[in-house]
C-alpha cells in the first residue's frame, strides 16, 4: 500500500453492499452437498442403475419368454422396461427423496437450514430440484443403457432397432419422468412423517405394494384406483406387457405423472411451512 | 449372621421382563398390530365378498384363498418384520443398546429374550388375525360355498399354519434389523426381502424362478394350500420342505442376529 492510500480516511472506504438474500443457486449448491454427503446416494443411484441393466441384459437374452406378439418381432421395451424390474428402483429413489427431509429432521440441520433461508418453500423447491436433476439423470442413463443393451442381446429379429423410433423415445421419456415423481413423492411422505422407519414403511406401501396389490385388470374401481399411480402410469408409456394398462390413453398418464410431483411438491411446502422444527 | 449374597447375574425372566417393558412402550408395537389387524379383515371381508366363480368352475372352488389370500398375508409378513426391525434397530438409534449390554455383558441371552418377547407378540397377533381372517371371509361368503370351519383339518392346518408366519416374518425382521440398524434401511430391505424379492424371482425376470420356493411365502403357501387355480402359479415347495422352511427361517434368523448383534461395536 502506498503512503496516499494509507492517508485516505477510513470512512470513505464503503464495503460493498452484502449480499443478504441468498440466490436460488446457492439453495441449490447446499441441498446438492447434503444430498451428495450421504454415502446411501451414491450406493443406491448406483444399484438403480446396475439393477436396470442387468435386468435388461438377462431379459433379452432369454428372449423366448418375452411376448412377441402376432407378428413376430420382438419388442425391446419388453427387455428393457419389464414392469417389476423397475419397482426397487422406483423405492430407492422414493428413500433418497424420504431421507433428504427426514435425515435434516432426524439430525437437527433442519434448524440451521431455515435460520439461514427463512423462506421455507424456496428451500423445498431446491430440495425438489436437487432430487429432480439428479433422479433424471439416473433414470436417463438407466433407461438409454438398457435400451442398447436390449437392441444388442435380443436374439432374432427385433423391429426398431434404434434409440430414436418413437417407442423408444416415449418409454425413455417416461423412465426420466418417473424417477424424480417416485423420489419427491418419497420426499412429501418424509415430510408428513417424519419417522425414518415409518417414512421407509410409507414408501414401500404406497409405490412397491400399491401396484402389486391392486391392478387394472379387476373391476372398474381397481382399474381406476391402479390407473392413479404412478406405477401404472409408467407403464402405459412404456407400453410393456406387465405393468402397462390399456385402460387409459398417453395423455392421461402424463398427467398423472405430473400431479403426482406437482401434489408432492405443495404438500412439502405446506407441510414445512406450517410445522415447527 | 451373613448377609446373602447379592444376586448380581439377571436371571432369563429379568431380560425377558426388561424387554418386555421395551417392546410395550413403543406407540408403534400397538399401532402395527391393530394397522395388520384392520388390513387382514378388510382383505377377508373384500375377498370373500368380491367372489366370482365360473359356472363350470365349482369344483376347483378352494375357499383357503378367501381368508389366506397370498398379497394380504405377505404384508402380514412385512408388519410383522417390521416390528422385528424395530425392536433391534430401534435400540440402536436410540443408543439404549449400550445401557443394555452394560448391565447384560452377555449380548446372547439379551438376543434371545428379545427374540421370545417379540415371538410371543407375534404369536398373539397371529392367532387373532388367522382367525379374524377366517372368520370374516367366511361370512362374506356365506350363501355361496363357504364351509370355511376350524372343524376340517386342512382348515385348521391353513389357519395355523398363519398364525406362525408373522413370527417368522419378525425373526426375520430382527436379523435384517441387526444386520442394517438403520431404522429406514432396515424397513426398505425387511418389504425387499419379503415382498419384492419372491415377486421379481417369480417373474422369471432373473433365471432363478426355483429360489421363489425357499421364500417364507411360499412356504406358507405349500403348507395352507391357499393356492389360486391360476394357469401359472407360484412355485411352491412339498409340504414337508416347507414346514422345515418355516423352523429354518426363524432359527436362521435369530442365530444371525445373536452373531451380528455380538461380533458388532455398539
Amino acid at each position: 500500500m502506498t503512503a496516499a492510500q494509507l492517508s485516505q480516511p477510513l470512512r470513505l472506504r464503503r464495503a460493498a453492499p452484502m449480499r443478504t438474500r441468498a440466490r436460488f443457486a446457492d439453495l441449490y449448491a447446499a441441498e446438492w452437498i447434503k444430498l451428495w454427503s450421504l454415502r446411501s446416494t451414491t450406493l443406491t443411484l448406483g444399484a438403480a442403475v446396475a439393477l436396470a441393466l442387468y435386468l435388461a441384459g438377462s431379459n433379452s437374452a432369454g428372449g423366448t419368454r418375452l411376448p412377441t406378439g402376432p407378428s413376430g418381432p420382438i419388442d425391446p421395451n419388453h427387455a428393457a422396461f419389464d414392469g417389476p424390474s423397475w419397482i426397487p428402483s422406483m423405492i430407492g429413489v422414493a428413500m433418497i427423496g424420504a431421507l433428504a427431509l427426514v435425515g435434516e429432521h432426524a439430525s437437527g440441520l433442519i434448524r440451521t437450514t431455515l435460520v439461514a433461508i427463512p423462506e421455507r418453500r424456496r428451500v423445498v423447491v431446491a430440495k425438489a430440484a436437487v432430487l429432480a436433476s439428479v433422479t433424471a439423470a439416473t433414470a436417463l442413463v438407466a433407461a438409454v443403457g438398457g435400451l442398447l443393451l436390449a437392441f444388442a442381446t435380443t436374439p432374432g429379429e427385433l423391429h426398431g432397432r434404434s434409440l430414436t423410433n418413437p417407442a423408444s423415445l416415449d418409454a425413455i421419456g417416461a423412465s426420466v419422468a418417473v424417477l424424480p415423481v417416485c423420489a419427491l413423492t418419497g420426499m412429501a411422505l418424509g415430510a408428513l412423517l417424519r419417522h425414518a422407519a415409518a417414512t421407509g414403511f410409507a414408501v414401500c406401501a404406497v409405490l412397491g405394494f400399491g401396484p402389486l396389490l391392486i391392478r387394472p385388470d379387476g373391476n372398474r374401481l381397481a382399474t381406476d384406483l391402479a390407473n392413479v399411480m404412478p406405477y401404472y402410469a409408467w407403464g402405459r408409456l412404456t407400453s410393456a406387457g406387465r405393468g402397462s394398462s390399456g385402460t387409459m390413453t398417453a395423455g392421461e398418464a402424463c398427467l398423472i405423472l405430473a400431479a403426482w410431483a406437482l401434489a408432492s411438491i405443495v404438500v412439502t411446502a405446506v407441510v414445512l411451512d406450517r410445522r415447527d422444527v | 449372621m451373613s448377609t446373602p449374597i447379592p444376586r448380581n447375574r439377571a436371571r432369563f425372566g429379568d431380560l425377558v421382563a426388561a424387554e418386555w417393558i421395551k417392546v410395550r412402550s413403543l406407540r408403534s408395537t400397538y399401532g402395527l398390530m391393530a394397522f395388520g389387524l384392520l388390513f387382514a379383515v378388510v382383505a377377508a371381508w373384500w375377498e370373500g365378498a368380491h367372489v366370482r366363480v365360473a359356472p363350470g368352475a365349482a369344483a376347483q372352488f378352494n375357499p383357503l384363498v378367501y381368508p389366506y389370500n397370498d398379497a394380504t398375508w405377505e404384508f402380514i409378513t412385512v408388519l410383522a418384520a417390521t416390528f422385528g426391525v424395530l425392536a433391534v434397530a430401534g435400540e440402536y438409534s436410540s443408543g439404549l443398546i449400550r445401557a443394555t449390554f452394560t448391565a447384560v455383558p452377555d449380548r446372547r441371552r439379551v438376543i434371545l429374550a428379545k427374540g421370545v418377547v417379540v415371538s410371543t407378540h407375534m404369536a398373539l397377533f397371529g392367532v387373532l388375525t388367522s382367525l379374524a381372517s377366517l372368520y370374516v371371509a367366511g361370512a362374506a361368503l356365506s350363501g355361496q360355498l363357504s364351509g370355511l370351519s376350524l372343524d376340517r383339518p386342512d382348515i385348521l392346518r391353513a389357519a395355523a399354519v398363519s398364525a406362525a408366519l408373522p413370527v417368522l416374518g419378525a425373526l426375520a425382521g430382527m436379523a435384517i434389523g441387526a444386520l442394517i440398524r438403520h431404522p429406514a434401511g432396515a424397513v426398505s430391505t425387511a418389504w425387499g426381502v419379503l415382498l419384492f424379492l419372491p415377486t421379481l424371482l417369480a417373474s422369471g425376470t432373473i433365471g432363478l424362478g426355483w429360489a421363489t420356493q425357499v421364500m417364507p411365502v411360499a412356504a406358507w403357501e405349500a403348507i395352507s394350500r391357499s393356492t389360486y387355480g391360476t394357469p401359472h402359479p407360484n412355485p411352491v415347495p412339498a409340504v414337508g420342505v416347507a414346514w422345515l422352511l418355516m423352523a429354518a427361517w426363524p432359527l436362521l434368523s435369530l442365530a444371525a442376529t445373536s452373531v451380528v448383534v455380538t461380533r458388532r461395536d455398539v
